[in-house]
């Protein structure tokens, strides 16, 4: 397993947790920290309703650890996915790897909590001869899951029982629209993607443009860098400053070869 | 010639064609002319051993299984054997080639080079050169972001360009439609759009990293692995998985096969429309509306997923990621399957102005208005002004450009005038975008309260302020100007560069003007009768005393009757003369003898229609000259006065004439000080003291290359310059052609022991000496090195005989005897006078000619009679000529063959040489063979100078002296004999 370097950064994972720790399981996940970190979970399987993983303790034989948290009925998801199918936010979000931020209100609307409410909807066992539960084990589960939330939004759907592939489906089907109306197709405009050709192969098909492009005042923003990053990267002001200056630098010695 | 193409990797490699030798065809080689090409291009770097890419495949017209060579590729002319006709091709077929994995910079220093005559450049080379060029002008302008991009193997940062929208974009897609297929021959499959694009990329990356401060801020993480990534050089550094993993979905965006465009729609009278479409990345110009995605369109399903992917997770996706920035996308998708959105103007606005530059900075692609961001002025409000007749000038011909004209100010967009009620209910909108007369423009406020202040308050204006300023507010950029009466065509003409009155040749004009010198007259006859002065800067050898002469008689026709003073250099005073004679007799012309009284001039002036005489002469009489009302005064090789302190350039000044005309050959615009004066001379008060000059023009163009500056000053000095080469469509129309090779020739084993002896000799007195003394003997070798060369009776000075002991000679006897043979005649420039006289004499005993000696000893009159003969004969003949004593003023059309037989080193020198055949007069082509010896300092020099022109895009420092300067290791490498040849000869 690769090695957490950030867990909880988003904000359903964050709620995921409070919503551990208003079941009683405060401060327990501390455990597994060290665990999850030393890349003791082994693997982790994530199913309809459960997610199953391999701990490594401290016999030769992994440990197996279950964590179970209810599935909605299909007839639950089904209204849900009435209401996701609604706007394209929703399913955009999602493939963009983003929570909806209103997704709570989704799932009551059909009578649903996506994050457990009651203790009786999450169960983990663990294999270890360990009497406490959670153990460390399932702690360091945990970890490796908060780390899988915040890389996947759909991993909390599909412990809860509706996989991704289904969950799109079943939206495509909903979004469907009728072929009527007006025509669409490709737009292209094929000069662009021609073939080679021997007849003139060496000369410009077309009149170059010729003037060259406008050197404008170099304008070097940390804005837009933050921008361009990826959103882990983007509040990172040392990186950000020490990329501008480069940046910077690069215009600086291009006017001077210009 | 050198190509280049884009490669499998979306590099550029570079590589060679050549043609080895006409008995095995044509050959690729990659080998020879491309280190060679390298050598000249990485001058101090060590070019690499080996091409990187030994054996690249392209795909190359052939015949049959041979491949053919490129459309006018030349071959070398090295053994003089005749050419035969390149076979045609009949097929594309695969070729492989060793080649050269090249980057911006190399690029960008290819441009200037199709100029060295060893070398050509492909179509294919010059169009990537372009897009280095672009690349360049992207990275100084800071129009580039860090970007994390997908990569065979995992993902990177590269630092790519924003050229989504606006100007570069449009030039891009120029750039693709025009794309030559052998631009690609390295990689057909990629669409053109995508090579451009790719391409466009790694130049701009390979640019940043190369010209990056590397100093690493403390961070850690990803953040060190992101910076290590940006700045690495060679290849590029595949970030380590956990990394990507961290960095989350965006590190896989670019390897999705589509990302979302948006198009803004603006419409008239109604909200307009943001457009939704998914835009192919392999092949850019595939666009699908969303309307398509959400019916899926069988092609476009079966396209995406073929690669795994379904379109509408990919909009969808692509939306919900473009909401995070733009309030109005974010409400788009509150429906189920959005394909646009409608926005108020105001929402469109700042759509344009903000979120499509956030969009940009996010990947997404970008369709603008073409109006927008545009640069120029056609979409923003302006002004026009109208010039009062009644405020303005005196009598016609005194307008001059320092007159004042009172001006009348209208608000307009384009060509559409804008009343006060009009602008009144504009600024009633409040909206930063109104259409007016069917085009949108963008209209802020400040303009708008100037354009209402202008016309209620005119503005006077001298004329000199409304060139040097452009517009009286700097909120609204000058639209045009008119004028009623006189001022219409002048006002006319100093926008537009346009409507110039024709008019018929001067009747006393003897001889044809060709079409060029009759609009070159013309144009003369339009500036100088409203009194503005002008700068002929027509190429030597196309006919500027003609049109001048022309000049002179039309004025006189046009009943001025006040003399013409003429000043020039000394050595062309008595050519003047002679061309007045033969164009217009009927001109009474004399010289000032340079002895004469002062007090002559004005007496003079008073006899004769022409007055000639030298900057000398005019500088000590300048008192004189100065009391006198000439009608027009010009300047010949005007450079003269390009010091504006000196003597004569104050003299010239001070002269009093109804115009002024500057002739010169060079070109003014790259010597902005030089500029200066002359057009401050034909126009005084003109483009203000050199001072204030320097500022505003010289220092931010010359300094820092301000683009914008540079074509103010473009646009304020064009109407008072014409400059035509002989390489303009309409001139080479009326000229023959001139072709350029460099011979090269082989040392005598005689030469090569003298050559060898004297360098091992001199560069250990180099060693061992300082300073001028130093600077001395690195003359010395030169000039002994470039006489072995030449012969080793040059060197030695003994009287020997010549034949059979030099290698240039005899190519030189052999190529005279084939011009001969063709009943042609030839010219041979050397800068060895006492040479140069036993030359003569060879050469006429060898190939059987007349070869009279034309150098500085002989008198005048000697001269001149040289040149008549030459010039009258019919039939085979040559005049060798010492090239100090034949550079200017010459007219030796007669010959149409040009022998360089030394070096000077100087190319300006050299043309000018060469020019004595190749100039107005010639009929036929001119072919001009520069000779240089394999292996030696001439080929060394050749060389370094060709890179240097690169390098520096500047004419190379005349002559010889700079050698003086450099260390004795390069010295060696200069002087050396390359071995090889010298085992060779």
């Amino acid at each position: 397993m690769p090695y957490i370097a950030s867990f909880g950064s988003e904000w359903w994972t964050r709620r995921w947790i409070a919503a551990l720790e208003a079941l009683g399981w405060e401060n327990r996940l501390e455990r597994g920290r060290t665990y999850a970190r030393t890349g003791r979970v082994l693997s982790l399987n994530i199913e309809p309703g459960l997610a199953e993983a391999r701990v490594r303790g401290s016999r030769p034989v992994p440990y197996r650890v279950v964590i179970r948290l209810d599935a909605f009925s299909r007839g639950a998801w089904l209204r849900v996915m009435d209401l996701i199918a609604q706007k394209a936010r929703y399913a955009g979000q999602l493939l963009a790897g983003e929570m909806p931020e209103d997704v709570d209100e989704l799932f009551e609307e059909a009578g649903h909590s996506l994050f457990p409410t009651h203790s009786s909807e999450l169960r983990a066992t663990c294999s270890c001869p360990d009497d406490a539960n959670p153990c460390k084990h399932i702690a360091a589960v945990h970890y490796v899951l908060g780390a899988r939330f915040d890389a996947d939004p759909f991993v909390l759907f599909q412990l809860r029982g509706m996989p991704r592939a289904t969950l799109l489906e079943e939206l495509r089907a909903r979004r469907h629209v009728s072929p009527a109306g007006p025509p669409a197709g490709f737009e292209a405009v094929p000069e662009l993607s021609r073939p080679v050709a021997l007849e003139g192969y060496h000369v410009p098909r077309a009149e170059l443009p010729a003037a060259r492009l406008e050197m404008e005042v170099p304008d070097v923003e940390a804005g837009a860098f933050a921008l361009a990053l990826p959103r882990a990267l983007s509040s990172d002001r040392k990186l950000i400053d020490g990329l501008v200056k480069i940046a910077r630098a690069a215009a600086a010695h291009a006017r001077e070869l210009a | 010639m050198l190509h280049l193409t884009v490669t499998p990797a979306l590099g550029l490699a570079l590589w060679a064609e050549q043609m080895a030798d006409t008995r095995d065809g044509w050959r690729f080689s990659a080998d020879d002319g491309l280190r060679r090409a390298v050598a000249a291009l990485l001058p101090g770097d060590r070019a690499p051993a080996t091409p990187s890419i030994p054996d690249l495949p392209l795909l190359w017209p052939a015949r049959g299984l041979e491949p053919t060579p490129s459309d006018g590729l030349r071959p070398f002319l090295l053994a003089g054997t005749p050419v035969r006709t390149p076979p045609l091709p009949n097929r594309l077929g695969q070729q492989h080639v060793a080649a050269l994995q090249v980057s911006a910079g190399l690029v960008h220093r290819l441009r200037p080079m199709a100029e060295a005559p060893w070398l050509q450049l492909g179509h294919d080379a010059r169009f990537w050169a372009m897009l280095a060029g672009d690349a360049l002008a992207l990275v100084a302008s800071g129009q580039f972001v860090p970007r994390l991009v997908s990569v065979a193997g995992g993902a990177t940062f590269r630092w790519l360009p924003l050229v989504e929208y606006g100007a570069a974009l449009a030039r891009l897609n120029e750039l693709a439609y025009a794309m030559p297929d052998a631009a690609r021959a390295g990689h057909p499959d990629a669409a053109p759009g995508y090579a451009v694009k790719e391409v466009l990329g790694r130049l701009v990356d390979g640019l940043v990293r190369s010209g990056g401060m590397r100093r690493d801020p403390p961070v850690s993480g990803a953040a060190w692995h992101t910076l290590q990534a940006l700045t690495k050089l060679g290849p590029e550094l595949v970030l380590p998985a956990a990394v990507v993993e961290h960095l989350g979905a965006a590190g896989t965006e670019s390897a999705l096969p589509a990302r979302v465009t948006f198009r803004v729609v603006p419409v008239s009278e109604a909200p307009w429309r943001v457009e939704f479409l998914l835009q192919d990345r392999r092949d850019p110009s595939v666009l699908i509306p969303a309307a398509t995605v959400w019916r899926r369109d069988p092609t476009v399903l079966e396209h995406f997923r073929a690669q795994g992917y379904d379109p509408e997770e990919l909009l969808l996706r692509g939306l919900a990621k473009a909401s995070t920035v733009s309030s109005i996308i974010h409400r788009a998708l509150e429906d189920p399957a959005p394909t646009e959105v409608a926005c108020s103007v105001e929402e469109a606005y700042d759509f344009l102005k903000t979120q499509a530059t956030h969009l940009e900075l996010l990947g997404f692609g970008m369709q603008l208005p073409a109006w927008w961001r545009r640069k120029g002025s056609r979409f923003r409000l302006g002004v026009r002004g109208r010039a009062r007749s009644a405020a303005g000038h005196t009598a016609s011909g005194e307008l001059g450009t320092g007159k004042v004209v009172r001006f009348d100010w209208q608000a307009a967009v384009g060509d559409s005038v804008l009343s006060r009620a009009e602008l009144e209910r504009l600024a009633a909108l409040k909206r930063p975008l109104v259409e007016v007369r069917g085009q949108w423009v963008e209209l802020d406020r400040d303009a708008l309260d100037q354009a209402m202040a202008l016309m209620d308050q005119p503005r006077d204006l001298s004329l000199v302020e409304v060139l040097m300023q452009g517009s009286p507010s700097d909120a609204l950029p000058l639209l045009g100007l008119e004028g009623e009466g006189d001022l219409a065509p002048v006002l006319e003409h100093l926008q537009n560069h346009a409507a110039i009155d024709p008019v018929s040749p001067p009747e006393a004009f003897r001889g044809q003007l060709r079409g060029y010198q009759q609009r070159g007259l013309e144009w003369l006859a339009f500036l100088t009768r409203f009194g503005l002065g002008a700068c002929l800067a027509d190429d030597m050898g196309l006919g500027k005393t003609v049109q001048t002469i022309a000049l002179i008689l039309h004025r006189r026709a046009q009943g001025r009757c006040r003399p013409t003073l003429l000043l020039c250099p000394t050595s062309v005073v008595s050519n003047w003369l002679r061309e007045l004679a033969r164009f217009a007799p009927t001109l009474r012309c004399q010289a000032i003898a340079s002895g004469a009284e002062a007090a002559g001039a004005a007496k003079l002036a008073r006899e004769v229609d022409v007055l000639v005489t030298s900057y000398g002469v005019a500088s000590r009489q300048s008192k004189e000259l100065a009391a006198v009302d000439w009608d027009g005064v010009v300047l010949d090789e005007a450079t003269n006065v390009k010091n504006a302190e000196t003597a004569r350039a104050q003299a010239a000044r001070k002269l009093k004439a109804e115009y002024r005309l500057a002739l010169t050959g060079t070109p003014v615009e790259n010597r902005l000080s030089e500029l200066h004066a002359i057009l401050a001379f034909a126009n005084p008060g003109f483009l203000g003291s050199e001072r204030a000059f320097r500022q505003h023009f010289a220092l931010p163009i010359e300094k820092w290359n301000d683009q914008a500056r540079a074509e103010e000053l473009q646009r304020i000095v064009q109407p008072f310059i014409l400059r035509r080469t002989k390489r303009d469509p309409e001139v080479a129309a009326d000229l023959p052609a001139k072709r350029e090779a460099e011979v090269v020739c082989v040392l005598t084993p005689e030469q090569a022991s003298l050559y060898q002896a004297t360098v091992d000799d001199m560069l250990a007195k180099i060693d061992a000496a300082e300073g001028i003394e130093r600077r001395g003997l690195v003359l010395t070798t030169i000039a002994r090195l470039k006489q072995i060369c030449n012969h080793p009776a040059n060197f030695l000075g003994d009287g020997s005989t010549l034949g059979g002991r030099s290698g240039k000679l005899l190519r030189l006897e052999e190529m005279l005897a084939e011009v001969a043979e063709l009943g042609e005649r030839a010219l041979i420039f050397t800068q060895f006078a006492g040479f140069g006289a036993r030359l003569a004499t060879h050469l006429q005993e060898t190939v059987g000619l007349p070869v009279p000696f034309y150098h500085g000893a002989l008198s005048g009159r000697a001269r001149d009679q040289i040149v008549d003969t030459f010039q009258q004969l019919d039939g085979p003949g040559a005049l060798l000529i010492s090239i100090r004593a034949g550079g200017v003023g010459l007219n030796l059309t007669a010959a149409n063959h040009v022998f360089h037989y030394d070096r000077w080193w100087n190319p300006a020198v050299e043309d000018q040489a060469t020019d004595r055949a190749f100039r107005f007069g010639q009929t036929r082509d001119v072919m001009v063979y520069k000779f240089m010896t394999q292996g030696t300092i001439e080929v060394h020099v050749a060389d370094m100078i060709a890179a240097k022109r690169q390098l520096a895009g500047l004419v190379v420092r005349a002559g010889e002296s700079w050698l003086t300067e450099l260390s004795t290791g390069d010295l060696r490498d200069i002087f050396a004999l390359d071995q090889r040849w010298a085992e060779a000869a």
